[in-house]
């Protein structure tokens, strides 16, 4: 099935599930009923759903349907969630304490879910168009390689020009560059800027260099751009590998709070 | 991993595993040894040709075995996949193809025995019970693993291993149109040296003796005697070509006597090495080195030119082949041809209808090894092209139509065509042979490594496959054992450790891998991996000299846990597949999702 196709299956199915929800729910508040009570444990049973996708993913060696399935339902229970959640509180925001802190978590887990899935489809997009492909725990081996690399560079052009120009300039602007993952919020938000500006620095110390010097800055020209890629890399992959660490525990947390909300609701207020 | 780096009380030394530790049969005495030598084909080798290391004895005794079937008692289904070829020692067998002439055999529908897969609990536990060091195996014995080969069938010299092997049970009644197997003939050589399905079944017609030699021992005979290898080649090259025809389907309207006419009058050809890997690899490397495009391609054998006038028209028999057009001065792959697939049959029919001869619009090129059978002109105006039958002029036009529409991009599919890049890059790296190639879409994506660890879980916290590899675009093709079609792995083996199951799995057996490297070496994807191993207790296993046992490991296809491979099902982002990449209209399916 092509993703356009599925797409809209998804979305019509979620759309008349919201329209029979929210007619079901209507009709329990004419019939003088308190439709909290329903949409309460509606929802909890939805984030019970939700969260047995983490089982499943724990449970790769069975044969319990495809993950991408899984995700598939996870994301858009979620999106019914939220319509639930709306309707359960009437559209308006609480004034309890615990409801407060209740929708915030909840309003968290929501977003860091959608920024999350709109964050897999882009950084995945960037990730592929970049010259190479560089597995994340691998990156600070290739960082330590390019440095070797560079210093090599250096050594061999000090001994070749008897000039220590290009060193020197390496010690002072460049050496933080290789020796650490640099300029992450740029690459997230995908700003060239930074390589940019340390290219055209060096480009500006061709006036002084000689001969051999002006041949190594253009082989270091090419490094810095690996070392760019790499950074690059790190940082697309580093949000994409731990953003889950956000969205996961705040979920945690919800369920926490739900199990409270429930409890104080049983025993203040008798559920209905 | 070296062992004078390691400290000896993390180490456990054993002995270093050998060949021949494992023979393919226990029951080979003395005296059944002297009665294979006695044989016809043994009695004419001679024992000087071969090393004392590698004695004709020696191999007799441990890469044979005498199997012993009963009247009508079936001994291979065509569709299964050998790593042996079997002699006839006495009595009768004969050999048929279970649909030719829609006889019903009495036999299970599926050629194809599937694997008995684990269940649901049992992969639960085994999940459960994974140990915490890596590559963990059984020391005491050194890996005493079952070898799973279903192909073979039980005989009434069975062992007690041989006998958990399932018969297929007897044919009720044998066709006439057998043929007929005696002392000295040889069967299931297609299958081994071709690397592929049996084309046929073969079935005990009376009580009959029959020797079964392994791929290893083959190998050594073939090599160390010339006029056994030409009688193997032989039957290789001509057995089975009538009913190879008889199986074409733009044959099927044809008359019998058309075909046997065929089979007296086409040739036989085999373009590129049988170990095709060492040269491929040498030109793969030099590609990313110097730069060289175009050099894998001239560094294939030229079947047929472009421009050229055909003598023929040219039937793909085994192994794959390159479609490419001259393009300046560089070469454009424009497809590949694979088992059944015809060649310069479009150029001879429109020759045929404009009364003019016309050249081929484009070369083909063998693809490692390739096997083709050359028809001739002559034969294809008289028996197809001129035939006035309603029913063969019918198959002819829809196989035209077929091909037609399956070249020029499925213009009546929703799917869009593949990328003629992609077509390039999966060809050029011989990925076509793969029939499990793992795809990954790298713009879905995430980077997350739920396959790896999926993988891990499946095996014991192990993963079997590295989540990169070469890519074009979008697209990776990450190191995963592929399932190739012709296995150049399994060539240089020396135990026979890495086979090919019944159900084309091509998996590694633990207790016979004696860790030589020569299949990660042969392997021209670098898919198959050495790993030191450690006992229970976590130590590190190591022979006398302090060097590290290792094992070949690969991907297995999780036929180990029940659901099938662990890394497809655990991706979340339908950005991984394993597919077979030479299958074009699924490949495009998927593309164009």
């Amino acid at each position: 099935m092509k993703y356009s196709t599925r797409r809209w299956r998804n979305t019509v199915f979620l759309a008349l599930a919201c329209v029979l929800m929210l007619t079901a729910l209507s009709i329990i508040d004419q019939s003088l009923n308190i439709q909290q009570y329903y949409s309460g444990w509606l929802m909890i049973i939805i984030v019970s759903l939700l969260m047995l996708f983490y089982v499943r993913k724990r449970l790769s060696v069975l044969p319990i349907g495809r993950s991408s399935s899984w995700a598939q339902w996870h994301y858009y229970s979620g999106l019914f969630l939220l319509i639930v959640f709306l309707k359960h509180i009437e559209f308006r925001f609480p004034n309890g304490m615990l409801e407060i802190s209740l929708t915030i978590v909840f309003a968290v887990v929501i977003v860091t879910g959608i920024v999350g899935g709109i964050t897999n489809r882009v950084f995945a997009r960037r990730l592929s168009y970049l010259e190479a492909e560089v597995i994340y725990e691998r990156i600070p081996a290739h960082r330590e390689q390019l440095k070797g690399q560079v210093e090599q560079l250096l050594l061999n052009v000090v001994a070749q020009s008897e000039s220590n120009t290009l060193s020197k300039y390496y010690l002072a602007h460049l050496q933080r560059f290789f020796n650490r993952s640099e300029h992450f919020l740029q690459h997230v938000f995908n700003n060239d800027y930074p390589v940019l500006k340390i290219q055209r620095d060096l480009e500006q110390q061709l006036r002084y260099l000689n001969e051999y010097e002006v041949n190594a800055v253009m082989e270091l020209r090419k490094l810095i751009a690996q070392k760019n890629m790499l950074d690059r890399h790190a940082a697309l992959q580093g949000v994409l590998k731990y953003w889950g660490i956000l969205h996961m525990p705040v979920a945690t947390v919800l369920l926490f709070f739900i199990i409270a909300h429930v409890v104080l609701v049983y025993a203040f207020s008798g559920a209905a | 991993m070296t062992g004078a780096h390691l400290n000896s009380s993390l180490q456990s030394v054993v002995r270093r595993p050998q060949r021949w530790d494992e023979p393919l049969s226990n029951d080979m005495s003395q005296s059944s040894v002297k009665l294979v030598l006695e044989s016809i084909h043994f009695r004419m080798m001679s024992a000087d040709n071969f090393a004392p290391q590698i004695s004709l004895n020696d191999i007799v005794r441990n890469d044979c075995k005498i199997h012993v079937f009963e009247s009508a008692e079936l001994m291979i289904r065509s569709g299964a996949y050998l790593n042996s070829m079997f002699v006839v020692l006495s009595g009768q067998a004969c050999t048929y193809r279970q649909k030719v002439d829609g006889q019903n055999l009495k036999v299970p529908s599926s050629p194809l025995k599937p694997r008995a897969k684990p269940s649901v609990v049992a992969s639960l536990i085994k999940w459960l019970k994974k140990p915490r060091s890596a590559e963990v195996r059984n020391a005491i014995d050194a890996l005493s693993v079952d070898i799973e080969d279903n192909s073979r069938i039980s005989s009434k010299s069975s062992s007690k291993k041989q006998a958990k092997l399932s018969s297929y049970g007897r044919v009720k009644k044998i066709p006439d149109t057998a043929r007929e197997l005696v002392a000295g003939d040889v069967f299931g050589e297609s299958a081994v040296l071709g690397r592929n399905e049996m084309e046929y079944s073969v079935v005990a017609k009376s009580s009959c003796t029959v020797l079964e030699i392994r791929w290893q021992g083959l190998r050594e005979l073939r090599k160390r005697e010339a006029g056994f290898r030409e009688f193997v080649d032989g039957e290789y090259r001509q057995r089975g070509l009538y009913d190879y025809l008889c199986s074409i389907p733009l044959f099927k309207s044809l008359p019998k006597s058309s075909i046997r006419e065929l089979a007296e009058q086409a040739l036989f050809e085999i373009h590129g090495e049988f170990e095709w890997h060492r040269k491929f690899k040498k030109a793969s490397k030099k590609v990313r080195e110097e730069q060289d495009f175009d050099h894998v391609i001239e560094s294939e054998v030229l079947i047929a030119s472009e421009g050229d006038y055909q003598d023929g028209v040219l039937l793909v028999r085994n192994g794959f082949a390159r479609l490419s057009r001259k393009v300046n001065h560089g070469h454009y792959t424009i497809g590949h041809l694979s088992a059944g697939d015809f060649f310069g049959l479009e150029e001879l029919s429109s020759s045929n209808e404009q009364k003019k001869n016309i050249a081929l619009n484009c070369s083909l090129r063998a693809l490692g090894y390739t096997d083709v059978i050359r028809i001739p002109t002559i034969w294809l105006e008289k028996h197809l092209l001129g035939n006035s039958d309603e029913k063969v002029q019918a198959t002819l036009s829809s196989y035209l139509e077929s091909s037609r529409v399956a070249s020029e991009s499925p213009a009546s599919r929703s799917a869009k065509p593949i990328d003629q890049k992609l077509t390039e890059f999966v060809i050029e790296h011989h990925f076509i042979n793969g029939t499990e190639a793992m795809m990954i879409d790298l713009e879905r994506c995430v980077r997350c490594d739920d396959c790896v660890t999926a993988c891990a879980n499946a095996h014991d916290n192990n993963p079997r496959f590295n989540r990169h590899g070469p890519r074009s675009g979008r697209y990776m093709i990450a190191n995963a054992c592929m399932h190739c079609e012709d296995p150049v792995c399994m060539i240089g083996c020396p135990t026979g450790a890495i086979h090919r199951a019944q159900d084309g799995v091509v998996s590694i057996n633990d207790a016979t891998c004696i860790g030589c490297s020569t299949c990660a070496n042969s392997c021209p994807y670098d898919n198959i991996t050495m790993v030191g191993i450690r006992d229970e207790q976590g130590q590190v296993l190591v022979d006398s000299a302090s060097k590290p046992i290792l094992k070949a490991t690969k991907c297995d296809l999780c036929s180990t846990v029940a659901g099938g491979p662990a890394c497809e099902r655990a991706c979340s982002h339908d950005a991984l597949v394993r597919i077979d990449l030479k299958d074009s209209l699924t490949l495009a399916d998927w593309l164009d999702r």
